[in-house]
């Protein structure tokens, strides 16, 4: 396959021919080196801030995502690609081997195409994993926890949650850390095999029915989250942004019950030591079976909310979220494709029939200014309204609020938007990214609107001077002498057909030198 | 049959979701309908007269009356109105439309510009 090679420093692009897709990408230095003529040890780069790195000698180029005409950047320099955080899990995994309790790298993993909230702050990565299992833990775990979740591409948002479900319940530290592997795993077609993960989070979630009953409860603990809501321990008040689940969990019916309020509610410190908090909302889960009931209800309220979640169908999905196979890219991409929407089901349906209304009534109950009018409507209303909007204002939406970035990322609302400006050209071709495509197809589009524009500039600037000095000989003028051999003027009718005809035919060639 | 869920709201003495007034715009919107059938251009007019002044806030009050009462017509086109209000117009314009705040760290707005530069170019004036 076909590569564009760019050195960092001095831009210089060579093109590189592996004979072979899944060569290594030590091959790939190899073949590098020969063609730059030097031993000194090369580092590679997609996005010149995440490192390439492979696990294994034989991981192929392929499955690190690189394809046929991809541009990587290289350098001699081994700390120019330094990544903010761990992103890419095979520098991640490889320290997961040597030391397990290793400070927990940024949940937000930097992405090719996005960042989220990197909220970790230094003490974070000094608290002990351990400390977990405590009630109280850092206010930043909580807020990565929110952050991890206002993510964007489909990939992305498969990790978010799972962040979000790893602080919150594994309770020793190692495995926090193998969860935020996964999730940084998934960066722009990078896909691995997790077999170590998936094995140590059954183990560590119980495996059977408890594990699906506790996945169901971080998720949705997520979602209130992400929604502004924290939560907090009704005995003393304090804020609980971890939360302890019990390891062993009846298959049987159970209750469970969580307190959360808002952060502006989180009172003062009063008599006793303890905080008050005037207003809370309850959430009781109830499992039956397949089926987990979530009843909520602000305290002293009249409103109760429901809503019932089928762990059949939600389960799965969230899974995924942090456990990807890595065996194909395009079954992930099948797979991604529709477990996407489950989770963004799930989402939709949490948080229209519980978070919203919860935080609706709690706000009422409390005296607190309401959240902003068009963000109560329900997500449903809200994608309606997005249908009506052209793609590039999509795009403008998914950057005013991160609430408004994740709902403007759904893979099918911008598949919707690329037919809609570009036709059902490619089919069924690619399952995933559709916002991408219609990025590359508009920048395509703009760059042939461009050139076309300038060609119409230039040649109009030409006729210009023909009409100024119409009988002068033709060789005065660029361009025409194979035309023009006679001295006769020339025709302004024949000029401008000369003219015209290259407008019509696309110039296919321009716009592969875009190196 | 538009407006089954209207009688179910006359009978629902609680109900918070429409008030009064929205509901004074909203229903006679099918008798409007039904009168100008023929002439799509005045239904426009119309329909761009009752929204000229109407704030986001109504706005969304108005999509939400039209959803509960299972008014498709009016929920369509109360939704591209919005959509229209927020066409080609910039970041800031549409935070300020909807009343929201951005919540984005300030170098993660930056990589969210830069990210989406491609669609900033061509946008109306404020």
């Amino acid at each position: 396959m076909k590569l564009r090679l760019r050195s960092l420093e001095s831009k210089q692009t060579i093109k590189i021919e592996l004979p072979n897709p899944s060569s290594t990408l030590q091959q790939l230095k190899q073949t590098l080196s020969q063609s730059l003529s030097s031993s000194s040890s090369l580092y590679f780069s997609l996005n010149r801030k995440d490192e390439l790195h492979a696990s294994s000698p034989e991981t192929t180029l392929q499955s690190l995502g690189i394809t046929s005409g991809d541009l990587i950047f290289f350098t001699h320099n081994p700390a120019a690609f330094s990544s903010q955080s761990q992103s890419l899990v095979p520098n991640s995994s490889s320290s997961v081997q040597q030391q397990p309790p290793n400070p927990k790298p940024n949940p937000n993993s930097p992405n090719q195409n996005m960042s989220e909230k990197a909220e970790i702050t230094p003490s974070d990565q000094e608290t002990p994993e351990h400390e977990i299992s405590d009630s109280e833990t850092d206010v930043d775990m909580s807020d990565s926890t929110t952050a991890n979740l206002l993510q964007e591409d489909d990939e992305e948002t498969l990790g978010g949650e799972i962040s979000g479900s790893g602080s919150g319940s594994v309770p020793s530290g190692a495995e926090t850390m193998e969860l935020d592997d996964g999730s940084s795993v998934l960066s722009r077609k990078k896909y691995f095999e997790h077999y170590f993960l998936r094995r140590v989070l059954r183990e560590e979630l119980g495996g059977g029915d408890g594990s699906d009953h506790k996945l169901m409860v971080i998720a949705i603990h997520a979602v209130l989250s992400e929604s502004g809501f924290v939560g907090f321990d009704s005995v003393s008040g304090m804020r609980v942004d971890g939360f302890h689940l019990p390891d062993v969990w009846p298959s049987k019916a159970f209750t469970m019950s969580l307190c959360y309020t808002l952060p502006e509610l989180l009172g003062t410190v009063n008599v006793n030591g303890n905080y008050n908090v005037p207003e809370s909302i309850v959430l009781k889960f109830q499992n039956m079976g397949h089926c987990i009931n979530i009843y909520g209800w602000a305290k002293g309220g009249s409103g109760l909310h429901h809503v019932c979640l089928n762990e059949n169908r939600f389960v799965p999905a969230l899974e995924s979220v942090w456990v990807v196979n890595g065996d194909s890219n395009d079954e992930i991409k099948n797979q991604d494709g529709f477990l996407e929407t489950e989770v963004f089901e799930f989402w939709k349906i949490v948080k229209d029939g519980i978070a919203l209304p919860l935080l609706i009534d709690l706000c009422e109950k409390a005296g607190l200014v309401p959240p902003p009018c068009f963000m109560r409507l329900p997500t449903e209303l809200k994608l309606k309204i997005f249908e009506s909007l052209p793609g590039v204002d999509l795009a403008k939406v998914g950057c005013v609020c991160s609430d408004l970035r994740y709902l403007s990322s759904s893979n099918e609302l911008w598949k919707q938007k690329f037919e809609e400006e570009f036709g059902n050209g490619t089919g069924a071709k690619r399952l995933f990214n559709w916002k991408e495509e219609f990025q590359s197809s508009w920048d395509r589009k703009k760059k042939r609107k461009r050139e076309g524009r300038q060609r119409r500039q230039g040649f109009s600037h030409l006729r210009m001077m023909r009409n100024v000095n119409p009988f002068m000989l033709p060789s005065v003028l660029r361009g025409q002498h194979d035309h023009m051999p006679c001295f006769v003027a020339p025709s302004p009718f024949r000029q401008v057909e000369r003219f015209r005809v290259p407008w019509n035919v696309p110039r296919c060639t321009f716009e592969e030198s875009d190196d | 049959m538009k407006f089954c869920t209207v009688k179910q709201y006359f009978d629902d003495e609680n109900n918070n979701n429409v008030t009064n007034g929205i509901a004074t715009t909203v229903i006679p919107l099918p008798n409007k309908h039904l009168k100008i059938k023929a002439n799509n251009k005045e239904m426009e007019q119309y329909e761009q007269e009752l929204l000229r002044n109407v704030m986001p806030q109504e706005l969304t009050k108005l999509i939400l009356a039209a959803n509960y009462l299972n008014f498709k017509e009016a929920l369509d086109f109360f939704c591209r109105t919005v959509a229209n209000a927020i066409q080609n117009k910039s970041v800031d314009y549409v935070r300020k439309f909807f009343g929201l705040e951005s919540d984005f760290e300030p170098g993660e707005e930056e990589k969210l510009c830069k990210e989406f530069a491609w669609s900033f170019e061509g946008v109306d004036e404020d």
